[in-house]
């Protein structure tokens, strides 16, 4: 049973964010950046910064818990609820995943019904600031309950497909989903 | 001990050309000695499969994973070239999954 303020087991609190560059810094520019939604769906979506911007629904405060075992608590989270990005692209029956690319070509793959919970975002803030380039701006996934390797920095596209593919850390043996209160972290 | 070998695309960024994912009984891990043998077992393996002689599996650090995990890290040399690393997963102390990583073209060149 866990209270409001226990952590997922195996994790302990940092005061701050540790800083993973698996396949270097991309660069942003952010001008050209276009969030693309695709895959299987009704309606493909391109967002502009801009776009994104206007359409920020969601706020709240939660914590991030890194796979490795640390989590820092409160932060901040500001952006668009994943569930409106759902909404505007209505993924066909029968997706089950949803594969993200990243700018830096780092990808990860999510369970949709882990995508469309309730608390999923795609953060534009953190702690009341933009993001910050090293925090994967302009924007990152964030799910409250899966490990950080899912809250993919400098998101470029969001594919819902039907069928499982192994992102980066998926394909080194980590789990396909990731709960962090089931601690999930290898397959 | 099962082994699949695949080659996925979301590696190919980070140079990874071949994943060797390999499955086991547990075994206890009290000491760094105790993974010699299963490094030798797994060098083997790997030279066997890619056709490649002398690869060799070496000890480099470790780290823990959340309370109950822990990395063993090993480089993989083919010659004197570091071509890849290995990860032998422990929870609570148990061996239970390894997992290498074979790098870029080198290997098949010499091959």
């Amino acid at each position: 049973m866990r209270g409001p303020d226990s952590l997922p087991p195996g994790q302990r609190a940092v005061p701050n964010f540790i800083i993973y560059r698996i396949l270097g810094q991309p660069e942003v520019d952010i001008n050209s950046w276009r969030l693309r939604v695709l895959g299987d769906v009704s309606k493909p979506l391109t967002y502009a910064y801009e776009d994104l911007l206007k359409i920020v629904d969601t706020s709240y405060v939660s914590d991030f818990h890194c796979v490795t075992g640390w989590s820092v608590r409160g932060v901040v989270w500001e952006g668009v609820s994943l569930r409106k990005l759902v909404m505007e692209a209505q993924p066909l029956k029968g997706v089950e995943w949803v594969y993200v690319r990243s700018l830096d070509k780092y990808t990860t793959v999510i369970p949709y019904e882990d995508f469309i919970d309730e608390r999923g975002i795609l953060a534009l803030r953190i702690n009341g600031r933009p993001l910050s380039l090293e925090q994967g701006f302009p924007a990152r996934i964030f799910i409250p309950h899966l490990y950080g390797w899912k809250s993919a920095k400098w998101v470029a596209e969001i594919i819902f497909t039907k069928e499982y593919k192994d992102g980066y850390w998926e394909a080194l043996g980590y789990h396909s989903r990731g709960n962090v209160w089931r601690e999930e972290r290898f397959k | 001990m099962e082994c699949w070998l695949s080659s996925p695309e979301a590696l190919a960024p980070k140079g990874i050309k071949f994943v060797f994912l390999c499955s086991h009984e547990p075994k206890d891990i009290f000491f760094i000695e105790d993974l010699h043998e299963h490094a030798s077992l797994i060098s083997e393996f790997m030279s066997r499969t890619l056709g490649v002689g002398d690869l060799k599996v070496v000890f480099s650090d470790n780290e823990v994973i959340g309370s109950d995990y822990i990395l063993y890290s090993y480089k993989v040399f083919h010659g004197g070239d570091y071509v890849g690393t290995c990860r032998f997963v422990a929870y609570c102390n148990k061996l239970i999954k390894s997992l290498c990583t074979i790098s870029s073209g080198i290997v098949f060149e010499r091959s």
